[in-house]
């Protein structure tokens, strides 16, 4: 019998996800990179997911079932419950690239002061299909500012971290009893670029991105990318815990920070056909911080054509309109 | 024998190092083996004085602009031993402040190479130093800074009764955190609860500013006798959110004061030492904590520090064994030649 610990452990968040989870799992399963263990926390599922789980035989897979604390708080449970030297996250409607842990694996190997390793990611739809677009982040000389600005670990399922290095984020807040918290729970949106920006802030580790997209991150229509007012509250509550835990670095890149972040809503906005909205959010923007314009000219400037626009589109008959606006889309 | 020791610090660390200096002279006679001397170096200097000791030791802050003067000390002197003792970064420090992390990296490795022995401040500063192999392991020695404790053993105790007083000690810098405690006063904390600063710096106005002319928190200004000022609180506190090693923290343990402090760099030793540890160093955080600290007695409750009863003598005797570990090492070098 083997005891000795898994080299890489995997967290897996699940929450109502019947739908997915089963795709996410066999891809994680599959990994060419077999010296892993698995950990579903099922955060309180009321659907079908708990049956589906127990379909799985894996061995090296463990399923923890919990009363629902959210998305952090079932990726705390599951850093908790770890024991790999390296720590890997997989929400549970996204897919990985079956290469993806053994790259990540050989990237941390060879530096020993790198302490998270990220990758770019695909975007599918419901049903699996690729979409157009993607995420191609910076990958070298990543600081607290890029991920301030532009997050390059644009999403739940691409952080793989040294172990010893999470834990610098580990903190006990005086009202929990059980476990230490890594992701803030009291957060129900923005968590995931919380817990990146104190880890940046808190220790000299470094991040780093690997070429490729070894991740594919599901776009759910209607999810909780949709309502932007709300996405815009939590974001401005991480930029203040940003502020108490680094003043100057906030008061020199929050401005920017903040047109980035608008400017993405304005995007998100316009995705949705809302012209008025996107508009209004990408002069807002503007009326922040034009370091958008200046750094990333193209994708500003392309967003604020856009944005004005399918806004002046709404003067045009109803049939026109979708007509141009499918012109725009595909632009 | 008797070895001299030559202590060269510039002018910003001028004020620091003599205390700790302090803490070496007034040690009861024979506890220290050699002679240590402070050499101060004004600003700028490129060429160094003509220096005769048996250990150099630098506590001047590693920059670019030193480099020149730490070359050209190690080529002076090839033959003595130097030390440096590392005062300024930890791991925090560097989270917070260094942008372009490849130059510094440069910077540290080329810095240490010149000297012997580097000296870190505290465990945690040296397992940093030691992690991101800044230094040779066989290079590294921890020695924690001490100043001299006798007017803080000589605090009396406070009083069960009145109000709860809570001190904040040290520069009004972004480093010692105390905005956060002001504002967490300003918004959280009820009137009967005194905040007591004591020190000056760049931040006073924003800490006034956020202090929004609140009766219970009070300047006191710099003082030079930091005993005096904290025999009037019944509680320290420290939000420091980088700190290499925290001298108010031993002072306070000394006082038996009950220290709350951030868990960050060097004040994890302290926290191992018996400080409370405030893991949310966030305005939330720390207003949650205080808000069940109104009653003197509660106070008095919590745990003391006790890792300061030996922290003179241990002091001394790190150095004495620095200095017996480099002279021996010259003598051996000379046998070797």
């Amino acid at each position: 019998m083997n005891f000795e610990y898994p080299l890489v452990s995997v967290v897996v968040p699940a929450f109502n996800v019947a739908n997915t989870i089963e795709e996410t799992l066999h891809s994680i399963i599959n990994q060419t990179f077999e010296d892993i263990e698995i950990i579903v926390v099922d955060d309180g599922s009321t659907d079908e997911t708990p049956q589906i789980l127990k379909t799985f035989k894996d061995t090296r897979m463990r399923v923890v079932r919990q009363v629902n604390r959210g998305l952090a708080g079932a990726r705390n449970t599951g850093i908790q419950l770890s024991m790999g030297k390296y720590i890997a996250f997989c929400d549970s409607d996204d897919v990985w690239e079956p290469e993806k842990i053994e790259m990540h694996v050989t990237h941390l190997n060879c530096d020993i002061n790198l302490g998270l390793s990220f990758c770019g990611s695909s975007l599918i739809d419901e049903k699996g299909r690729f979409l157009k677009t993607s995420q191609r982040p910076k990958l070298k000389n990543i600081s607290a500012a890029d991920i301030f600005k532009r997050n390059p670990i644009g999403n739940g399922s691409v952080a793989v971290f040294r172990r010893s290095a999470l834990d610098v984020i580990a903190y006990r807040p005086a009202n929990e009893r059980q476990r230490d918290w890594w992701f803030d729970e009291t957060l129900r949106q923005s968590e995931d670029i919380d817990a990146w920006m104190r880890f940046a802030l808190a220790s000299d580790w470094k991040i780093e991105g690997i070429p490729g997209l070894l991740t594919r991150y599901r776009i759910q229509a209607g999810g909780l990318s949709a309502n932007l007012h709300k996405q815009f509250e939590t974001w401005s509550r991480m930029r203040d815990k940003v502020t108490q835990i680094a003043p100057r670095f906030a008061k020199f890149n929050g401005p920017a920070a903040e047109a980035y972040q608008l400017r993405y809503l304005a995007r998100r906005a316009f995705m949705m056909g809302d012209g008025a909205r996107a508009t209004q959010l990408v002069r807002r923007a503007m009326g922040v911080s034009f370091a958008p314009l200046w750094e990333e000219p193209f994708k500003t400037i392309t967003t604020w054509v856009g944005s004005e626009t399918l806004n002046l589109l709404r003067l045009l008959p109803k049939v026109q309109a979708r007509f141009c606006q499918k012109i725009t889309n595909n632009l | 024998m008797k070895h001299s020791i030559v202590h060269i610090v510039d002018d910003n660390s001028w004020g620091g190092v003599n205390r700790l200096l302090e803490c070496l002279e007034s040690a009861p006679f024979g506890l220290v083996h050699d002679k240590h001397k402070i050499l101060r170096i004004p600003r700028g200097t490129r060429k160094p004085p003509g220096i005769a000791a048996d250990i150099i030791v630098s506590h001047m802050a590693i920059c670019w602009k030193n480099i020149p003067f730490f070359s050209a000390l190690r080529s002076t002197y090839p033959e003595t031993p130097l030390a440096h003792v590392e005062h300024s970064y930890s791991e925090r420090y560097v989270a917070l402040n260094v942008t372009k992390r490849d130059r510094f990296d440069d910077l540290l490795n080329m810095s240490y190479a010149l000297f012997d022995r580097v000296i870190a401040v505290s465990t945690p500063q040296k397992e940093w130093l030691a992690r991101r192999g800044y230094c040779q392991p066989d290079q590294l020695v921890t020695i924690p800074s001490c100043v001299n404790l006798t007017p803080f053993q000589n605090i009396a105790n406070r009083t069960p009764e009145g109000p709860v007083t809570i001190g904040a000690i040290g520069r009004f810098h972004e480093q010692k955190g105390f905005d956060i405690l002001v504002e967490a006063f300003a918004k959280h904390l009820p009137d009967e609860v005194q905040l007591h600063l004591i020190g000056d710096g760049p931040d006073r106005e924003l800490l006034m500013q956020k202090a929004q002319d609140r009766k219970n928190i009070k300047f006191l200004g710099a003082t030079s006798e930091p005993a005096e000022a904290m025999a009037e609180c019944d509680l320290i506190a420290m939000p420091s959110r980088w700190e290499p090693y925290g001298l108010v923290a031993l002072e306070a343990m000394t006082a038996l004061r009950p220290l709350l402090c951030a868990n960050v760099d060097g004040l994890k030793q302290h926290i191992e030492n018996g400080a409370v540890a405030v893991d949310e160093n966030t305005v939330e955080g720390w207003a949650q904590l205080l808000k069940g600290l109104l009653d003197r007695r509660v106070v008095n409750e919590l745990p003391r520090g006790f890792g300061t009863a030996n922290a003179e003598w241990t002091f001394i005797h790190n150095w004495n064994m620095v200095v017996q570990k480099l002279t021996n090492l010259e003598q051996s070098d000379q046998k070797a030649a």
